[in-house]
């Protein structure tokens, strides 16, 4: 089984992305990044848009790496990914939807190239 | 108990915390070193830098176990056992071991391993006496100095605390989800409490497994009484069932003959195909009795179980093939054992968990130095007027300083000693180990002089400027340096300097914060610092 690290990037950026809708989807964080209040249309989208996008990962995870090596890895993954989205919320909050199309679209790109 | 359930639960949380964090976070430290063990090892022994390394090659195979045989036979006719280690990836090269015969009042007798260096260059035998990554292993759950089975005892107790506090932490965590990515910066004890619930609520199941596991893997210490009454108190017995490699043949002393090692490899092919094999172990070699073992590479299985196919030494009979499947317990009990070892994981998720380790450490500083900040607040008014602290935030200030701030500097000098000690000096690798406690008490003296920032800022630059010279260190002492270990792609060695002087410039920038912020308080630039040093090492132990 060789587990590319191309597909980690790409399995991590996701988990950034899925994590930061999840934040986005919290009123503080919210306002911090747009500066005006999500409805709560947009709130619960961006929730349960996290949630998918964070099951398609996993599921990508255990598809790539089996399903007991996929779990512990995608486990780590989403630490490392949330303590990053931790990092842009409270340093950078108006660049956190950047960073989110910019990891996203390196992801894709890696996913596409292998 | 104090009246409610939630407040009996903070209460639990601060002092079974409190009690122990200080042991647990240097088992914590030690524990997420010792991830990287191989490649510190290799870093500390020099001599192997230069025409050593290979990659496991199967057409090389009855070449390397051919000389392996003839090689032992001459130089170690009547050792007990003889090991022929293949490359691995971790282990990069080729090794010929021999255990001699032991003295009649002990199990083992002395290890001698010599290395093979590529392309006939020749073999090293002289290697520096040092305990490696090894040290930080035993440190694990050995600590030092103390005898192993008390040793074990007192992690074992504070690993149970550490279980308690991990519970009773998530039941009296209310804003777990809404405060789930918030870190406040700058607000003193608030971002400290933020740090503290950041870390371990984004590592959990990292912290809870590993936890959890670390207790499993020393289970028949800690609760030996089902097995004591199952087998008449027999634990060898008991261990010989469990697992069957323990059960060892005595030597018949009639000598025969020995078939050739690589003529059974035909035999190995056909029950483990292409797989690649780890190591041969040949037992009682030129006797009636003596065995030849193949251990596979189980690369990435999460299993801890050595997989082996055991042959008569001179027929060449197969005497045992790969272990039937085991029961479900036994399932179990390995998988929670390999999750705690983490011996399957190759590069990055290796990486991922020593970033999790990372992460159990600064939970476990940023708890003990919240509690001191919160403490310090409380008698701010008695200090002003000119009362003494209290002797219970003195000494937490104290352990702090010395475990906190200590461990990054103790381990530095650890790396020093490993070069600059002379090789032929007596108990060399245990003055090494001296040397890691040596930097630790100067710690201790000057906090008991002195815990102020200024005690912090000196502690940190020290470990800083040592932690930045170790490329330096490297290149002086060792036949390569940082740009020809690239050229030759060693990765693990680059990966080790790189990452010591990551972590040494992390550590300087921490000191200037702490400069600037010295009329706030130490805790926002170092919980700012903790968690740059997470991102930083993450990143630079992905190229080892």
């Amino acid at each position: 089984m060789i587990i590319s690290n191309t597909m980690v990037i790409s399995l991590l950026s996701f988990s950034y992305l899925a994590l930061g809708c999840m934040a986005l989807a919290m009123f503080s964080h919210f306002r911090d990044t747009f500066k005006h209040s999500p409805t709560p249309m947009i709130k619960r989208g961006l929730y349960w848009l996290g949630w998918i996008i964070l099951t398609i990962s996993y599921c990508i995870a255990i598809n790539k790496q089996g399903f007991s090596y996929g779990s512990i890895m995608f486990t780590g993954m989403i630490s490392l990914a949330g303590i990053l989205v931790v990092l842009t919320t409270s340093y950078w909050p108006r660049h956190l939807p950047h960073f989110m199309t910019g990891l996203t679209s390196l992801g894709l790109i890696l996913m596409f190239i292998n | 108990m104090k009246d409610t359930f939630f407040r009996t639960m903070t209460w639990l949380h601060t002092w079974v915390g409190l009690l122990v964090c200080w042991v647990l976070l240097l088992v914590f430290f030690a524990g997420t070193v010792s991830y990287y063990r191989h490649e510190i090892s290799l870093w500390t022994q020099p001599e192997l830098h230069k025409n050593v390394f290979q990659h496991y090659q199967t057409e090389k195979l009855t070449e390397q176990l051919t000389k392996g045989q003839h090689y032992l036979s001459t130089n170690a006719a009547h050792a007990k056992d003889w090991r022929i280690s293949l490359p691995t990836e971790r282990k990069p090269y080729l090794v010929y071991a021999w255990q001699t015969q032991p003295k009649p009042d002990q199990d083992y007798g002395k290890f001698i391993e010599h290395i093979i260096k590529i392309q006939d260059l020749g073999i090293v035998t002289d290697i520096r006496d040092s305990r490696g990554g090894n040290f930080f292993y035993r440190l694990h759950f050995d600590l030092h100095y103390l005898p192993a089975n008390i040793a074990r005892w007192l992690v074992g107790f504070c690993t149970m605390f550490m279980l308690l506090a991990l519970i009773s932490g998530i039941v009296i965590h209310k804003r777990i989800f809404k405060d789930f990515f918030k870190f406040r910066r700058d607000k003193t004890n608030r971002s400290w409490l933020d740090a503290h619930n950041i870390s371990s609520v984004l590592a959990l199941p990292y912290h809870l497994m590993i936890t959890y596991t670390g207790l499993i893997t020393l289970m028949i210490i800690y609760m030996p009484w089902g097995v004591l009454t199952a087998y008449d108190g027999n634990v060898r017995a008991f261990r010989a069932e469990v697992k069957p490699r323990h059960e060892q043949v005595e030597a018949a002393g009639i000598p025969t003959e020995m078939i050739k090692i690589s003529t059974l490899l035909s035999q190995v092919k056909s029950f483990w195909g292409e797989s690649p094999i780890k190591q041969v172990l040949i037992t009682h070699p030129y006797d009636e009795n003596s065995r030849i073992t193949f251990y596979k590479n189980t690369q990435q299985t999460v299993t801890d179980k050595r997989v082996s196919l055991v042959f008569n030494g001179s027929t060449g009979k197969i005497i045992s093939k790969a272990s039937p499947s085991p029961s479900v317990i036994h399932a179990t009990h390995d998988t929670l054992m390999s999750l705690h070892t983490a011996r399957f994981s190759e590069p990055v998720l290796r990486a991922f968990f020593f970033f999790c380790g990372i992460m159990g450490c600064i939970m476990i500083a940023t708890g003990t130095l919240l509690w001191a900040v919160k403490i310090r607040q409380k008698q701010q008014i008695n200090i002003k007027k000119g009362i003494k602290e209290s002797l219970s935030l003195r000494l937490v200030e104290r352990l702090n300083l010395i475990f906190v701030a200590g461990l990054p500097l103790a381990t530095c000098c650890f790396f020093y000693a490993n070069r600059i000690l002379p090789t032929d000096m007596i108990n060399r690798s245990q003055w090494e180990a001296n040397s890691f406690f040596i930097a630790l008490a100067l710690v201790g003296i000057l906090a008991c002089i002195n815990r102020t920032k200024a005690s912090w800022r000196l502690v940190l630059r020290t470990a800083s400027i040592g932690l930045v010279g170790i490329p330096l260190l490297n290149a002086l002492t060792s036949s390569r340096h940082l740009m020809s270990n690239i050229a030759n792609q060693q990765w693990a060695l680059v990966g080790f300097d790189i990452m010591c002087a990551l972590i040494g410039g992390i550590l300087w920038y921490a000191s200037n914060k702490l400069n600037k912020n010295a009329n706030v308080s130490t805790t926002v630039s170092r919980s700012n610092q903790k968690m740059n040093r997470i991102v930083v090492s993450e990143l630079s132990t992905r190229n080892t």
